[in-house]
């Protein structure tokens, strides 16, 4: 019985790392992921704007938090994921981990600026400035360009796609150092940046009908991550195996 | 209604917050969609070419 379930696994493993299984597979996933992500956007956005009461300090304000810590928790995952997905595509060579890797980072980015945007205009009237060069915000700064500079460096290789996956991933493996800094940054430095709120290990600070919005944006977001990933990483296999049978198979029966 | 518009003062900030939000998903989502229109387009173009030079 136990044997039997490794193999499954194993199975499981070897046809994800195969990119036909792998566009097969996760086509099944993509409307799903994008529905879910609708419907808890919907349903964060009224508890958010609605359902929860005005803070007794910030008033209406902190109700910026349901925009920007769901992107700023992001910014982070989508990294580590990518970092993951990079060390994957350096040691094994494997094509799928390549193609998460690319796909992750425009979405990466998309919400790293968010992050920074957001945080700018809740800062402006908390806080009474626009940017600060403190840790946290010139950390996630930093994040920034490491997004776009993984893209960059994969768009400057562009007549061998294998080896701009593989300086990418380089790049992407050392950015890596910088997540442990912006986690920390509110503890190491002191900042104008407010310490932790939401903790998953310890305690929160913040009251369940404020918590609960938050957490509908932030599955929102994990889910909307899937869904983009997801399909820029077909898209990916499908461009960088488009002389290949299964690709051809894909197109002309419009799968 | 206005009430909920004004957002106790904060309107600006608020509504400019998830409008950026809204607008940067918008244009991954509707970005993806005609990226992933030029791709087939072009590998199904490659596709006839290769079965009419044949």
């Amino acid at each position: 019985m136990k044997k039997q379930r490794t193999n499954a696994i194993v199975t499981l493993y070897h046809k994800l790392g195969s990119p036909p299984s792998f566009y097969r597979i996760s086509g099944y996933f993509l409307k799903w992921l994008l529905l879910i992500s609708i419907a808890l956007t919907c349903w964060g956005l009224y508890d958010g704007l609605v359902l929860a009461p005005a803070d007794y300090q910030q008033g209406d304000s902190f109700r910026i938090i349901y925009v920007h810590v769901p992107a700023a928790w992001m910014s982070m995952f989508i990294y580590a994921v990518m970092g993951i997905a990079a060390i994957i595509a350096i040691i094994w060579r494997m094509k799928v981990a390549e193609a998460v890797m690319i796909a992750s980072a425009p979405i990466g980015a998309w919400f790293t600026f968010l992050a920074l945007v957001t945080g700018s205009l809740w800062g402006k009237p908390m806080w009474g400035t626009w940017w600060e060069w403190d840790a946290r915000m010139t950390s996630e700064l930093i994040l920034l360009f490491l997004y776009i500079g993984i893209m960059a460096t994969y768009g400057a290789f562009s007549e061998d796609a294998r080896k701009a996956a593989r300086m990418a991933a380089l790049v992407a493996v050392v950015g890596l150092v910088n997540l442990p800094i912006i986690h920390f940054s509110v503890k190491w430095w002191s900042s104008i940046h407010q310490g932790t709120t939401v903790s998953l290990t310890g305690e929160s600070h913040i009251t369940w009908e404020m918590l609960r919005p938050l957490l509908y944006m932030a599955f929102a977001t994990k889910f909307y991550y899937g869904y983009s990933m997801l399909k820029r990483a077909r898209l990916y296999l499908l461009e960088t195996e488009s002389q290949k049978k299964w690709a051809h198979t894909v197109i002309t029966e419009n799968k | 209604m206005n009430e909920f518009l004004n957002m106790g003062g904060y309107a600006v900030y608020v509504w400019s917050s998830f409008g950026v939000f809204f607008v940067a998903m918008f244009i991954d989502f509707f970005g993806l969609r005609s990226k992933e229109k030029i791709i087939k387009r072009n590998i199904k173009s490659m596709i006839k070419r290769k079965t009419n030079s044949k």
